[in-house]
């Protein structure tokens, strides 16, 4: 039990560091707070419960990143998400009823799944190309060729904005 | 890319206060479950036993591993237990539950210095106290036994390798779909 004794200190520092992160992330995904939050708690809860490799900072990071992810394309594929047509849900999030939230999450909307967690970490995390690629165990290649496909696709959809 | 303005909005996103809450209270619900289900987990344990057994059976630095009094061989030996409603347990552990530990109990016998690691879980020494660490690597230099804990949500095959004498042997355990089951065979 003392496993567990453990992993709660862990969670706490895990949960300071990249929980509002992942809810960003998973928000922009899911397009709406409860399931956003659902796939947060799914996460922070494999932390916790599951046993892993020991990991230093950046690959803890990238686990929580990469099983982010998963989760959220998970939901795609079982179904399991809340259907919103708006981006009220998502708008509400922000601090402040914001034109620039709702345009830039119409925009990531429209980005398929492959090009959207690059841009998301690259252009809002603000994590260096490598960083990307690290993150999401791409080479850094690939996080290069996604890049400049979404941000070709992104800057059509924010021109039609 | 975006605006400046943008980025600022999103990075102004944060997860809401009470999901912290949520989530411990989510682990907790499931830390519950787990002490539940590996109470009924132990009943089965006779099943659960793997012995590694030294002595006699260790010669020339070969290891032998057993399974409920049986050697672990290429062919492979159902972990699973016996009653109906234990089965179902290991079938509602991997697919409900997935986050269930599945306690092995590893006993170990050598007279020579052995290196045993895990792929998936972890493993402890029986003399290892409860404040101590698990590991995925575990060396020992005498008799003893090791519990080798393992998720339920492993990824399979699990394979726990054994270093004695220049020789290296390893052990795959795997979940079957079709009998909800695990099994342990030698490589």
């Amino acid at each position: 039990l003392n496993l567990f004794r453990n992993k709660a200190k862990a969670f706490e520092t895990a949960y300071e560091l990249y929980a509002d992160m992942l809810y960003r992330l998973a928000l922009s995904y899911m397009k709406n707070r409860e399931d956003a939050e659902d796939i947060v708690q799914e996460v922070f809860a494999k932390y916790f419960t599951g046993f892993h490799r020991p990991m230093d900072g950046e690959q803890e990071k990238a686990w929580f990143i990469r099983v982010t992810v998963n989760q959220c394309h998970d939901a795609f594929r079982k179904k399991s998400y809340r259907i919103h047509d708006s981006l009220d849900d998502v708008t509400e999030v922000a601090s402040q009823e914001d034109p620039e939230i709702r345009e830039l999450f119409s925009a990531l909307e429209k980005l398929p799944e492959t090009y959207k967690a690059v841009i998301i970490l690259h252009y809002l995390e603000g994590y260096s190309v490598e960083e990307t690629a690290k993150l999401l165990g791409l080479s850094s290649s690939a996080a290069k060729m996604r890049l400049k496909r979404g941000r070709e696709l992104l800057k059509d959809e924010l021109e039609k904005e | 890319m975006f605006k400046r303005q943008q980025i600022e909005a999103y990075k102004g996103i944060t997860a809401p206060p009470e999901l912290k809450k949520r989530i411990l209270r989510s682990v907790e619900n499931r830390r519950k479950r787990f002490l539940q289900q590996s109470a009924a987990w132990a009943m089965a344990a006779a099943c659960l036993t793997v012995a590694i057994w030294g002595a006699g059976f260790w010669q020339n630095g070969s290891a032998v591993v057993f399974v409920n009094g049986l050697e672990v061989t290429r062919q492979a030996i159902d972990l699973a237990v016996d009653s109906d409603q234990e089965v179902a347990m290991a079938s509602m552990a991997r697919s409900v539950e997935p986050q269930i530990q599945i306690p092995l109990e590893i006993k170990v016998k050598t007279q020579k210095h052995t290196h045993i690691s895990v792929s998936e879980g972890r493993l402890q020494t029986a003399k290892a106290t409860m404040s101590e660490e698990a590991f995925a690597e575990l060396e020992i230099t005498e008799g003893g036994l090791v519990y080798w804990t393992l998720p339920a949500d492993a990824n399979t095959p699990a394979v726990c390798e054994i270093k004695t004498g220049g020789k290296k042997y390893t052990y795959t355990v795997e979940f079957q779909e079709k009998t909800a089951s695990f099994i342990i065979r030698k490589e």
